[in-house]
């Protein structure tokens, strides 16, 4: 992992210099959390997942004037990947209204007897903003404050999805 | 009331979690492929290297103009000012124009 001084100097070879190289080491270092993060939001779908992880490194050479280093450079990664996300699943509109009303169908499967759900089942059974948040706040280890900043959401709406993310699995997985 | 079964303890929920998430496979070349996919260098300081060149021309021509006018005999050391002045004219030509239609 890239120490703050360090990582402050890559971009500053980025933004003056062009410098791919530096460029690089960065993508190198935050790779394999932004592609662990699109393999859950993906539901393990691999080449979906690489394929959103290249563009948001690249959208973020691309924008890499815009960061202010307000924010760790690696939060900022995680917001341009969340909105690649959101503009893809817009983009594919139908299927993922199907996969939001799932959730509330009757058909669950913990109707079925005996059925032992397993974690990645249960994923799939959280619509797409309740696997963000879970996703980043317990396999990403990101505090509230960093989903707040990420998701562009407020602290009670994030804290409200996460709750009801645990309420759904804790069922699931305990039946 | 909220029975216990459905409540998860954040560290058994994130334990679980971690170890069942799906983790992505080694891929050495994702970021030769991030890096090849960049869009084009361009330097932003272009204009001033084109600007550095037109002035060197338009100079030039303006000595040789200058030397046309006022010069009264032709002699060899008239003749090398002269062919001076049009070689550095036409090495800064060849240069501004190599500059303006090279894609690097």
């Amino acid at each position: 992992m890239l120490g703050k001084v360090e990582e402050l100097k890559l971009i500053s070879q980025c933004v003056l210099f062009d410098d791919r190289d530096a460029f690089g080491m960065l993508v190198e270092a935050y790779q394999p959390e932004i592609r662990r993060f699109f393999l859950s939001l993906t539901m393990g779908d691999r080449q979906l997942s690489e394929d959103l992880a290249q563009e948001t490194f690249i959208k973020a050479y691309t924008n890499i004037r815009s960061f202010k280093g307000l924010s760790k450079f690696g939060t900022w990664l995680y917001r341009i990947g969340y909105n690649e996300f959101y503009t893809y699943k817009s983009r594919q509109r139908e299927d993922a209204y199907e996969e939001v009303i799932q959730p509330d169908e009757p058909s669950y499967p913990v109707e079925t007897a005996d059925a032992a759900m397993d974690v990645k089942e249960c994923m799939k059974m959280l619509n797409d903003i309740e696997r963000t948040v879970i996703t980043l706040f317990y396999l990403e280890d990101q505090p509230i404050k960093k989903i707040c900043q990420i998701t562009g959401m407020p602290d009670g709406t994030v804290k409200s999805h996460l709750a009801r993310a645990k309420a759904k699995m804790a069922k699931l997985l305990r039946h | 009331m909220k029975q216990n079964n459905d409540i998860f303890d954040d560290d058994e929920l994130r334990a679980l979690l971690m170890q069942n998430a799906d983790t992505p496979h080694d891929n050495p070349w994702f970021t030769r492929k991030v890096l090849n996919r960049l869009p084009e260098r361009h330097s932003g300081f272009g204009w001033i290297e084109n600007a550095t060149y037109l002035i060197g021309i338009i100079i030039c021509i303006a000595v040789i103009a200058y030397m046309a006018f006022t010069v009264k005999a032709i002699t060899p050391a008239v003749i090398m000012q002269y062919m001076a002045c049009g070689l550095t004219c036409m090495i800064l030509a060849v240069a501004f124009v190599y500059r303006s239609v090279s894609t690097d």
